[in-house]
């Protein structure tokens, strides 16, 4: 509450909330709300006291239950109780009904599974007489709906009679925003909708449901012409509204309607800009965003012009930065489609890096602008390549850079980078060379410095031998450079003493470090680069004073190319590189020895510089007979690789295709029917072969491995939506097919013994007692502690079933050309001791005897440390500890054994040993026989500890 | 859907919290820091809606008391907006002309009463005599 932890008095609130007084309880209650959450341990002690709550003849009490749940619901709770909670939907009180409503929601989100059972029940309630709780259902249906419209097309008609007939503006929202998700999936639904939409737009004096109706319209790209100019001309007046929260709204609907139908919106561009200049930063972010899509070929020098002049405006870096953002990402849209004039984006560029924001995000941004556009942009090169030289030389970079956060120096990579390899633009090599000697480069990110440190050495070889530089690159892009050659060395200032004097400096002089200053930087690429630097100076000199005259400049003599994006994904990546080297190279030399191979071996050190161009002046055919062998060599490879699993689509498996392959997505989907359940083999033989058809939709997860890597990316999208997977995969639980009539009820869990929260502490005190006294010593609450522990196992086992089912799933997919194969665990309990050992309080030894039928694959190991995550925490549980144990699991796939360390931190350690040995094919463990193994643990295994 | 909604005061303190949706306590005091501040620099010609991460935050000035509602991006603005109205005006009638100590002093009230008007992220009840109910029962038992 308030931001304090309150999770220190959870047993208090438990015994709170069992108070008898109503207005203690409620109080219990709400602080339970408030504070308990899955990782409280007491969550566990409450099903009872809500169960009671929820069955007390007390309205206010059962509502008091039903809020408290809806807070806290996990994924237990919503299992025991959901029955009892799904009975008070027939309950005479609406206020209860409407809360039942609202509560089953929060356990659909939990508990997947009773959704499906659970549904006709609230659909029911649509009609429910009390207006009240038909809202409470329209909002549980419109939350699930927006998810999943599919599943609730079936509901447009009732939906459709309900519009029409209640007044209440907020379920009248809600219905609209149920229209909205549906739409899309139903064409025809949006023309029914267009007459009673239109009808409430135009009628409505509710601004929150016009609103809601002009988004929903707007969002619809197949509405027809009359209401979309209607819901255009709507919004346009909310803009123009002096009330800034309906100009909010109505940007935003603009917005929306940009997605669908861009072209509506010329008309109101003017007072979409006109909002740039608003005093809000939320209505000027909204019409930023809106200004991207308006900009033509006329328009865009005004607009960004009119932006630049925002940001000078405005003193909050956030806002700066955004704008920063915006004004690039217009620019650059559609691959420069707006952009006529480069020489002028150029000139922006440089005035976004000249502006005064202190904290600079994009630096990264604008560093890839410079680099795209003067790369490929010829005709701006030159005057590109004294912008971003003047950039070196520009103090204002370092300064503002100091803040670590600032990323403006990010540019400075670029701009060494465009002013070495294009060199001969630069208006003053001597000045670029000596700011980037100065002591304040060490200060850049270690990359930047490796970049401006190459950069020397390509200008440094230029000033030596300019010809020779010349000579290399025009030979390399023959026809194009031509012209540029004139003006080049026109304006050549410095001489390659002057730039040696820069790069070693003499001893004595302060004020110059040279290149020797980078050699203690702990970067290792600085560190390298200045070490090898050195060292071909130096031995570039000694052979000039030898008299020989090899031009510096044949480190670099090809031009470095733009390549096209993605276009490194194209080349096969080849798996087991050894053998295809072996395979290829002998080819190679086959063909092409006669040009290249003797060529090399030549003595000419001209020639020795020119070997090296060889090879790409091979003919295009040649390249392709290349790339050709490559990937047959590589196919032939993988075709003998023992750990590639071929996929059953080819296509997928070129090399070609990689690149713009989605990975594609799991399709999780549970039983939908309690029979699956069941661990019937039947059941299993059909969602196999429903699997194996839907196969290439598969993921990773559960997925074949179709490829190594499609492997590889998916798993990288995995690692990127990790965040959001635990949400989305409830989501898609509870994407099941409503409409079939469903035979499966909800699931009834007898109450069990738990512990209450009064015979805890009661146990807890005997227990205590009973440590005082010595250990062995059977008393009543130990018997009664066993039992309640085996009808909580036999609980946690049906979630064990299910778990085990899905892993099970998961591996026949994974094989589809195998006979399907069963997994069954049985365990027993061969040995248990217990040690004493000073220091150490307790020490448990089982040796348990773990019998598994099918081979022993990856998801077994997931299936074991499952189990026994869930088999440790009864014990802990059981053990009264009412922390969670450390589990480590260790399995060694090929070896049966597996052992298991638990650590808790009362510092009991259990170790486990387990053998794991194969069984004849056929032979099944039913969980029957499992749980009379099960209890034999707690007969021979547990009791022997007392 | 509704995630929380808050009730600060101009200072900066949080009076009443109430989440939806459990977060951790650390984020929760890092979000509620940072959705303070963006409420607190706003004026008063400016709209009274912000996006702050993947929320939208609407809030409502009354006095000294900010009562701030964040939902996901698919919540009608202005519905909320009126309702952050009549969760003021339900505590207004039961505390006759509300403010700040009532509910630093009444926490566990004004936590029922927001209890009764909001759950699982939806509006539950907006009629105040219905959302006044229960509240109104607790304080006759314990008069007793």
């Amino acid at each position: 509450m308030i931001g304090y932890n309150m999770e220190y008095g959870a047993f208090t609130i438990v015994e709170v909330m069992s108070s008898e007084d109503f207005s203690q309880k409620r109080i219990g209650f709400l602080a339970c709300a408030q504070c308990f959450h899955e990782k409280v341990e007491m969550v566990q002690m409450i099903p009872n006291l809500l169960r009671n709550a929820l069955n007390s003849q007390n309205v206010w009490e059962q509502g008091l239950a039903l809020s408290c749940l809806s807070n806290i619901c996990t994924a237990e709770l919503g299992e025991i109780l959901v029955s009892e909670v799904a009975n008070l939907l027939s309950n005479q009180r609406s206020y209860l009904r409407k809360k039942t409503l609202l509560t089953l929601f929060k356990i659909f989100l939990q508990y997947p599974a009773a959704l499906r059972p659970a549904f006709p029940r609230i659909k029911e309630k649509l009609d429910d007489p009390d207006p009240s709780v038909t809202a409470a259902a329209v909002n549980v249906i419109c939350e699930l709906a927006r998810r999943n419209p599919k599943n609730y097309l079936g509901m447009a008609p009732v939906f459709f009679k309900l519009f029409s007939n209640i007044t209440n503006n907020w379920t009248l929202i809600k219905i609209v925003k149920v229209f909205g998700a549906l739409a899309p999936e139903e064409p025809r639904l949006l023309k029914k909708l267009a007459e009673p939409l239109s009808h409430c737009i135009n009628t409505t004096p509710a601004k929150s449901l016009l609103y809601e109706a002009l988004q929903t319209v707007a969002s619809n790209s197949k509405t027809d012409s009359a209401l979309m100019a209607l819901t255009v001309e709507k919004l346009k007046q909310m803009v123009e509204d002096p009330d800034q929260n309906l100009k909010y709204l109505g940007l935003k609907g603009m917005g929306s309607v940009m997605k669908s139908n861009p072209a509506l919106l010329s008309s109101s561009k003017d007072i979409i800009i006109d909002c740039l200049g608003d005093e809000d930063v939320t209505i000027r972010l909204r019409a930023l965003d809106l200004v991207g899509g308006l900009v033509s070929k006329r328009s865009i020098a005004s607009v960004i012009s009119r932006m630049i002049g925002q940001m000078e405006a405005r003193d909050d870096d956030d806002y700066r930065n955004t704008i920063v953002k915006y004004i690039i990402e217009i620019c650059s849209q559609q691959d420069y489609a707006f952009i006529t004039n480069f020489e002028w984006y150029l000139r922006v560029l440089m005035d976004l890096t000249q502006s005064s924001i202190n904290h600079f995000e994009y630096g990264e941004l604008i560093n890839r602008e410079f680099m795209n556009v003067i790369t490929r942009v010829k005709a701006v090169r030159a005057f590109g390549v004294k912008c971003v030289s003047s950039l070196i030389c520009n103090p204002l970079i370092y300064q503002r850079s100091e803040d670590q956060k600032s990323t403006l120096n990010r540019v400075l990579a670029s701009a060494c980078y465009l002013s070495s390899e294009y060199v001969r633009d630069v208006p003053s090599k001597l000045s670029v060379v000596s700011s980037l000697m100065k002591r304040r480069v060490l200060s850049l990110p270690g990359d930047i410095q490796a970049v401006a440190l190459q950069a020397v050495l390509k200008i440094y070889s230029y000033v030596c031998n300019p010809e020779a530089f010349k000579a290399g690159i025009a030979n390399d892009s023959d026809d194009s450079d031509d012209e540029d050659s004139e003006h080049v060395a026109d304006n050549d200032d410095c001489t390659a003493e002057q730039l040696h004097g820069e790069i070693f400096p003499d001893a004595d002089d302060e004020n110059k470090s040279g290149i020797k200053m980078f050699l203690s930087s702990c970067d290792v690429d600085v560190y390298e680069h200045s070490a090898s630097i050195l060292a071909l100076l130096e031995l570039h000199k000694e052979l000039v004073d030898e008299g020989s005259d090899i031009p510096l400049c044949t480190v670099f003599s090809q031009e470095l190319l733009p390549v096209a994006k993605g276009a490194q994904l194209q080349v096969p990546q080849i798996d087991l590189l050894d053998e295809v080297i072996m395979d290829y190279v002998p080819q190679l030399s086959d063909d092409d020895d006669t040009t290249t191979m003797e060529s090399s071996y030549s003595d000419s050190s001209d020639e020795w510089a020119a070997s090296f161009k060889k090879p790409k002046r091979m003919s295009k055919a040649q390249l392709r007979e290349m790339e050709e062998k490559e990937r047959v060599a590589a196919e032939l490879a993988r075709k003998n690789n023992p750990h590639y699993l071929p996929t059953s689509e080819p296509s997928a498996a070129s090399p070609g295709n990689y690149s713009d392959d989605q990975p594609p997505i799991e399709e999780l989907k549970i039983p939908s029917s309690q029979e699956d359940f069941n661990l019937g083999t039947r059941g299993f033989k059909e969602k196999k072969s429903k699997k194996s058809k839907k196969s290439h939709k598969m993921m990773t997860g559960g997925a074949a491995p179709e490829g190594y890597k499609k492997e590889k990316t998916s798993k990288q999208s995995k690692k990127e939506e990790n965040d959001d997977d635990e949400h989305d995969s409830i989501w898609k639980q509870l994407d099941v097919d409503l409409s079939k009539p469903t035979r499966e009820s909800l699931p009834t869990v007898k109450p069990y013994e738990r512990m209450e929260a009064s015979d805890f502490l009661s146990k807890e005190k005997k227990e205590k007692k009973r440590k005082k006294k010595g250990k062995k010593g059977e008393d009543s609450s130990e018997g009664e502690s066993e039992k309640e522990k085996k009808s909580k196992k036999d609980k946690k086992k049906k979630r064990k079933k299910k778990d085990k089912l899905d892993s099970t799933e998961e591996e026949e997919s994974e094989q589809p050309q195998d006979t399907p194969e069963e997994v069954a665990i049985s365990v027993s309990v061969e040995d248990c001791q217990r040690k004493k050992k000073k220091g150490r309080p307790n020490f448990l030894l089982f040796n348990l005897k773990i019998v598994i039928t099918n081979n022993s694959k990856g998801t077994l190991r997931v299936c074991i440390s499952l189990f026994f995550i869930s088999l440790f925490r009864n014990i802990m549980e059981w053990l009264s500890l009412s922390h969670r144990p450390h589990i480590l699991v260790n399995a060694f796939p090929p070896s049966p054994y597996c052992t298991c360390l638990i650590l808790s931190p009362k510092l009991l350690v259990l170790h486990f040993l387990i053998s794991v040995s194969s069984l004849p094919e056929g032979k099944y463990v039913t969980f029957s026989e499992f749980k009379d193994q099960r209890s034999a643990i707690d007969d021979s295994g547990f009791s022997s500890i007392g | 859907m509704i995630h929380f909604l808050l009730l600060v005061n101009k200072q900066g303190q949080t009076r009443l919290a109430q989440y939806a949706n459990y977060m951790e306590l650390s984020k929760r005091v890092t979000l509620e820091g940072e959705v303070v501040r963006k409420c607190l620099q706003r004026k008063d010609n400016e709209c009274s809606f912000i996006e702050h991460l993947q929320f939208k935050l609407i809030y409502r000035r009354y006095a000294s008391l900010f009562f701030i509602v964040g939902v996901d991006g698919d919540e009608n603005e202005l519905a909320i907006l009126e309702f952050i109205h009549v969760v003021v005006e339900t505590l207004d009638r039961y505390f006759q002309n509300v403010c700040e100590l009532d509910v630093m002093f009444n926490l566990e009230k004004a936590h029922f009463m927001v209890e009764e008007m909001f759950a699982n992220g939806s509006i539950v009840e907006t009629n105040k005599v219905n959302s006044l109910q229960s509240l109104l029962l607790v304080d006759k038992l314990s008069k007793k």
